[in-house]
C-alpha cells in the first residue's frame, strides 16, 4: 500500500466513523494528494468515533489497531502514521 | 389413546385404528391407497419379505428408500420386527453413507428396486446389503430406535435415537388435533421430521398423504389438498418462499397451513396471511422432543411469536443466576417432555453440554411474553457482545425485514481480539432493488445506533439447509475468506 492508498484509506474509515468535520474539511483534497495535514482540532473524533474506526479498519482490511493508540495523536496525518507502523509491524 | 402408563406400540395402535376405522386411509398418494383395515396386514407381509431377505430382529438397519409409502411400510415393519433403523439418504455421498453406516453399527442396508409394488413387494424386490457389526445383546427392556440426525446448522449434524416408546409419547402432544385428520407432508421422507411426522400421523389414525406426481407447485400443491380434502399441509418455509410469487390462489380456509424449522419474521407471516391463507401455524420444534411450541393464526404479530408450548411441554427461560426470568426479559431457553430424548447417540461431550438437572438446553435464547407465548431470539452462540454491548441476531435481521428492499436477512458476528464481536449482516434483495451498502448501513445506524451491523454482504441468495436454516457458519466462512484477500 503506498501513502497515497494509505491517506484514502484513513480518510474512508474516519467518514465511516463518523468523525464530524471530515466529509467536508476543505483540506481533504489536499491531504489526500499529501499536501496538507488535517488537525483533530478541527474535527469531533469522541470515544465512539474512535472505536468505529478502529473496528472498520478491522473488517475491512484487516488492520487491528486500539482506540488507545489514538489517544496521543493530534493529527489525520499521524493516524495514518499508527495504521501505517501497525501494517509494518 | 390412553393419558398416561404404557403406550402402546406402534403396531398395537395401528390394529385398534384398523378395528375402530377400517376404512379410514392411512397412507395415500397419486398411486397409492392403503386404508387401515389392510395396513395391519401389509405390515406383517412387509416383516415377511425382510425377514425372508435376512434382516434379523435387534439389529439396525439402514433404509435407503426415497418414496414416502413404501418407506414408512419398511419402517413400521422394522418396529414391529424390534429392529432399530436409520435412513440412509438417497441424496448423500457413498463415503458419507457409509461412515454413518459405520458409526452406527448397521448389520444392513436396505432398498427396493425400482418398479417394485409399492404395497405388495415379494422377497425380491428388497436389495439388502448385508454388513459386518459387533453383535450386541438388546436390553431386557429393549425398544427399537429410530436414529434421526439433527439439522446441523451450528456444527456437524449430531445423531438422536428416538425409541419406539418415545415416539408413541410425543403423539401425544397431537392429542389437540382432531381425530381424524388428514396431513399432507412436503419433506421428504428422509429428513428426519418428514419421517417422524409421517409415523406419527399413523400412530394418532390420521392420513398422510404423500404428492408422488407432477411439479410441485404452488398451484399443484392447492389442487392435491382439495382433491384429497386434507385438513392440514406441513410445508418448510423454504419451499412456501419460493412458491409465493407464484401463489394465485388461496388455500381453504378450513386447511392449516404449518411451517417453521427457522424464524419466520412478520413482513413474511403477513405475506403468507395475504395470499396463501389465514389459517397459519408457525411451529417451534427440536429432534430432541419435537414439537415445543405452535403459533397460532390468532397469535400473529410484530414479536414473531412461536405461540404457546404444546401440550405436556414444560418449558422455562432463565438467566446465569435467576432460573426464572421476568416476562419480556431475554434468557435461555429450556424444555422437557415425556417424549424427550435422554441424550446424542456417540456423543457424551455435548450430551452433558445440552441434557443438564432433566431439561434439554438447545442453545436458543428467547422471552416469554406476558401471556405465555415463546419469541425465540436466535442462538446462544450468535449473541454478540460487541465491546459489551449484547446484540441478538433477531433484532438485527427484524430491523432489516422492515426494510422494502430486503428479502431476507441474516445476522452473525465476527470474532475480533479487540471488540469482542462485530455485528454483521448479509442481505438477500428483493429483485431490482437498486440500494448500496452505504444505504443500508445509513439505515441500521438509524434503526439500531450502536446494535447495528458494521458491515453488510450482499448475496444472491443466502446459502440455507434443506429446512430453509440458513447457514450462518458459512457466511462467517465467506467473509473471512474475503477479508483474507482484502487483507492490507
Amino acid at each position: 500500500m503506498n501513502a497515497a492508498e494509505l491517506r484514502k484509506m484513513v480518510v474512508d474509515a474516519l467518514t465511516h466513523a463518523n468523525a464530524v468535520g471530515i466529509s467536508d474539511h476543505p483540506s481533504r483534497e489536499a491531504f489526500l494528494e499529501g499536501q496538507e495535514d488535517i488537525s483533530l482540532d478541527d474535527l469531533e473524533i469522541d470515544s465512539l468515533a474512535a472505536m468505529e474506526f478502529c473496528i472498520y479498519l478491522e473488517l475491512n482490511h484487516g488492520i487491528e489497531i486500539t482506540p488507545d493508540e489514538l489517544e496521543e495523536v493530534i493529527s489525520v496525518e499521524e493516524i495514518a502514521g499508527v495504521v501505517r507502523k501497525c501494517i509494518s509491524d | 389413546m390412553e393419558e398416561e402408563g404404557a403406550r402402546p406400540t406402534f403396531f398395537e395402535q395401528i390394529c385398534r385404528t384398523s378395528a375402530d376405522h377400517p376404512e379410514r386411509e392411512a397412507l395415500l398418494s397419486d398411486d397409492d391407497v392403503v386404508t387401515y383395515g389392510e395396513l395391519p396386514q401389509i405390515i406383517t407381509h412387509f416383516e415377511d419379505c425382510l425377514r425372508q431377505a435376512g434382516i434379523r430382529p435387534f439389529t439396525t438397519v439402514g433404509v435407503q428408500i426415497a418414496a414416502d409409502i413404501p418407506h414408512i411400510l419398511v419402517a413400521l415393519a422394522l418396529l414391529k420386527m424390534n429392529c432399530s433403523q436409520a435412513t440412509i439418504a438417497s441424496t448423500d455421498s457413498a463415503s458419507r453413507n457409509e461412515a454413518f453406516a459405520r458409526r452406527l453399527n448397521i448389520a444392513s442396508i436396505l432398498s427396493m428396486k425400482s418398479g417394485a409394488d409399492a404395497l405388495h413387494p415379494t422377497t425380491n424386490d428388497f436389495i439388502v446389503t448385508h454388513r459386518k457389526h459387533d453383535e450386541v445383546n438388546p436390553p431386557p427392556d429393549f425398544s427399537p430406535i429410530v436414529f434421526l440426525t439433527t439439522s446441523g446448522t451450528t456444527k456437524d449434524a449430531r445423531i438422536t435415537p428416538v425409541d419406539e416408546k418415545k415416539l408413541a409419547a410425543n403423539c401425544f402432544q397431537w392429542r389437540s388435533f382432531p381425530a381424524g385428520s388428514r396431513s399432507l407432508w412436503l419433506a421428504p421422507v428422509e429428513q428426519n421430521v418428514g419421517k417422524r411426522t409421517r409415523l406419527m400421523d399413523i400412530y394418532c389414525g390420521f392420513t398422510s398423504a404423500s404428492m408422488t406426481k407432477g411439479p410441485r407447485t404452488w398451484a399443484n400443491i392447492v389442487n392435491f389438498i382439495n382433491r384429497n380434502k386434507l385438513t392440514q399441509a406441513y410445508i418448510p418455509i423454504l419451499d412456501i418462499s419460493g412458491f409465493m410469487h407464484s401463489a394465485a390462489q388461496r388455500l381453504d380456509p378450513s386447511v392449516a397451513l404449518s411451517t417453521g424449522g427457522t424464524r419466520i419474521s412478520w413482513q413474511f407471516r403477513q405475506q403468507i396471511l395475504k395470499k396463501m391463507t389465514g389459517n397459519l401455524y408457525v411451529r417451534y420444534g427440536m429432534t430432541e422432543l419435537y414439537s415445543i411450541a405452535n403459533a397460532r393464526p390468532e397469535d400473529h404479530d410484530e414479536n414473531e411469536t412461536v405461540g404457546l408450548p404444546t401440550m405436556g411441554v414444560d418449558l422455562g427461560v432463565g438467566g446465569k443466576t435467576k432460573k426464572t426470568v421476568a416476562a419480556g426479559q431475554i434468557g435461555e431457553i429450556r424444555m422437557k417432555a415425556e417424549g424427550m430424548i435422554d441424550g446424542y447417540y456417540d456423543d457424551p461431550i455435548e450430551t452433558a453440554a445440552k441434557f443438564r438437572n432433566d431439561w434439554f438446553y438447545p442453545g436458543d435464547l428467547g422471552s416469554l411474553t406476558k401471556d405465555g407465548q415463546l419469541v425465540v431470539h436466535g442462538r446462544a452462540d450468535d449473541m454478540m457482545i460487541l465491546n459489551g454491548i449484547n446484540i441478538y441476531p433477531s433484532e438485527v435481521e427484524r430491523a432489516f425485514d422492515a426494510h422494502p428492499n430486503v428479502a431476507a436477512s441474516a445476522a452473525f458476528p465476527v470474532k475480533s481480539r479487540i471488540h469482542g464481536e462485530i455485528p454483521v449482516v448479509a442481505l438477500e434483495l428483493k429483485l431490482g432493488s437498486q440500494i448500496t451498502e452505504a444505504e443500508l448501513l445509513a439505515y441500521a445506524r438509524e434503526k439500531l445506533g450502536m446494535r447495528g451491523p458494521r458491515k453488510i454482504m450482499l448475496l444472491d441468495k443466502l446459502p440455507r439447509n434443506a429446512l430453509g436454516k440458513v447457514l450462518k457458519t458459512e457466511l462467517a466462512d465467506k467473509l473471512n475468506r474475503t477479508n483474507e484477500r482484502n487483507k492490507t
